[in-house]
């Protein structure tokens, strides 16, 4: 029942996250004006940010994608299978892909280079995650084949 | 795989059908043709030991090793 309750609450933080992206989709330009305003940077970086950002947006909404369908899953409760490790390795590939977007971004706007660690880690969790996964969905099938 | 399942063999031999072994060995259709097909990755003792009592037969009648090319 718990567990149910929390993949609920991660189903629907991440139609909230994606809701988000898409409307920064079309504000970013605009808060990241105000926050020269507040906080002034200079063109050079504002301009490198925002093209950051339009380069990782594509990458995190398959991202989020690839999390709602591994959640719809969970929720199905078809958790040890295939797809689903499927699923977490392309979510790998996102996290190591905004990673290394960042690298050149991270030249004009040095505090990026948190976001590119953070996320190169994360990648690495992942894999571990997936790896994990994977032999989660063998034993199960092993056991599944068992007569 | 090298193991080729004789069970359809022995079926026919004994003029039994898949649904009355299930029932005699108490396992459903679905796993007997998993086994049936070759798709098993392993079969338990007591599984082995209930076909061979109710088939009359040897594990060795119903398992046959083939060499790959």
């Amino acid at each position: 029942m718990n567990s149910e309750l929390s993949a609920k609450f991660t189903f629907w933080c991440n139609r909230l996250i994606a809701l988000i992206v898409v409307a920064l989709i079309f504000f970013f330009p605009s808060l990241m004006n105000w926050f020269e305003e507040v906080r002034p940077l200079g063109e050079q970086k504002i301009t490198a940010i925002i093209i950051g950002f339009y380069l990782c947006v594509p990458v995190v909404l398959y991202a989020l994608w690839c999390i709602d369908r591994l959640v719809t899953n969970v929720l199905k409760k078809d958790i040890f299978v295939e797809q689903n490790v499927r699923y977490i390795r392309r979510l790998r590939w996102c996290c190591a892909g905004v990673s290394l977007i960042c690298v050149p971004i991270a030249f004009f706007y040095m505090p990026l280079i948190f976001m590119v660690v953070i996320m190169a880690f994360l990648a690495l969790v992942i894999s571990l995650v997936k790896n994990v996964m994977a032999a989660a969905v063998e034993i199960r099938e092993e056991n599944e084949f068992t007569i | 795989m090298a193991i080729v399942v004789n069970l359809d063999v022995m079926l026919a031999k004994r003029k039994m059908t898949s649904q009355e072994l299930a029932n005699r060995v108490g396992m459903t259709q679905a796993n007997l043709s998993i086994l049936k097909t070759g798709k098993a990755r392993a079969v338990r003792m007591s599984t082995m030991d209930a076909i061979c009592r109710e088939l009359d037969c040897q594990p060795g009648d119903l398992f046959e090793y083939v060499k790959e090319e």
